[in-house]
């Protein structure tokens, strides 16, 4: 059984904005995926974004494109994008083929994205306060 | 069409792959075959062939009838054209004044015993 339903929402932790996607990142839900991390990378004053992915089951190039400029637009704003990926099989497989697993990090869990990426102090009260 | 390679034993992985390359062929139309805002047609047409190894193999055409537009194309497109390769065994794309067909052949596989859910 399949979930073809996207679903997008945000979440504000003391170390992160943690941005949740579920279902599939086509041709057409790419555009609302993008808007969303757009949004908060700009607007955040935390300076860790990261990607809830565990639940995506399909990506596609149009996907992979909103990766790679998230990752490009937060580095622009002095901040760090991470993705957690449940499994090797449908982001870290597609980011592979097309040669980009450089360009997007990509992590198994929560506990490993903060686990490899110690905030300074300070940054995790900031993140709360601000965010709309 | 997961659940149509499903049903004829794809094993997870290589459906997967079929899957992504054939979105990523039919993507290709939506973007390029027909300018902004037209509508236009694109047919998918596969078939399971037997190889002489006694693997099965998806043979998968994409054809539409539009003109490809020859300037303009999207960053992300030759991302698009590196999945469909690295998702099967080949790519082959034949442009014409008709149309564009996209001729993917998956890589063979060995057919499973078909699971309950997908």
């Amino acid at each position: 059984v399949y979930e073809d339903d996207f679903t997008v929402t945000t979440r504000v932790d003391a170390e992160a904005v943690v941005v949740i996607a579920s279902g599939e990142i086509d041709l057409y839900t790419c555009a609302v995926l993008k808007s969303q991390l757009w949004r908060t990378i700009e607007d955040t004053t935390a300076n860790l974004v990261v990607l809830d992915a565990s639940k995506i089951v399909f990506i596609s190039s149009g996907g992979l494109a909103v990766l790679v400029t998230a990752a490009q637009l937060a580095e622009q704003c002095d901040k760090r994008f991470r993705v957690i990926t449940a499994d090797q099989r449908v982001i870290p497989r597609a980011l592979h083929i097309a040669g980009l697993d450089r360009v997007v990090t990509t992590c198994a869990t929560y506990a490993d994205v903060l686990s490899a990426e110690p905030l300074p102090t300070g940054a995790a009260h900031l993140a709360g306060a601000s965010w709309r | 069409l997961q659940c149509w390679l499903c049903e004829r034993g794809w094993p997870p992985d290589e459906r997967d792959d079929v899957v992504l390359a054939v979105d990523e062929a039919v993507t290709n139309v939506v973007d390029h075959a027909y300018p902004d805002g037209a509508s236009g047609s694109a047919s998918v047409i596969a078939r399971p062939v037997v190889t002489s190894e006694g693997r099965t193999q998806l043979i998968v055409m994409v054809t539409d009838h539009g003109m490809w537009h020859a300037v303009g194309v999207r960053p992300h497109r030759p991302v698009g054209l590196l999945l469909m390769r690295g998702c099967t065994q080949s790519v082959r794309i034949r442009r014409t004044l008709a149309g564009t067909t996209i001729m993917m052949a998956s890589r063979p596989i060995v057919p499973v015993p078909s699971e309950s859910t997908p």
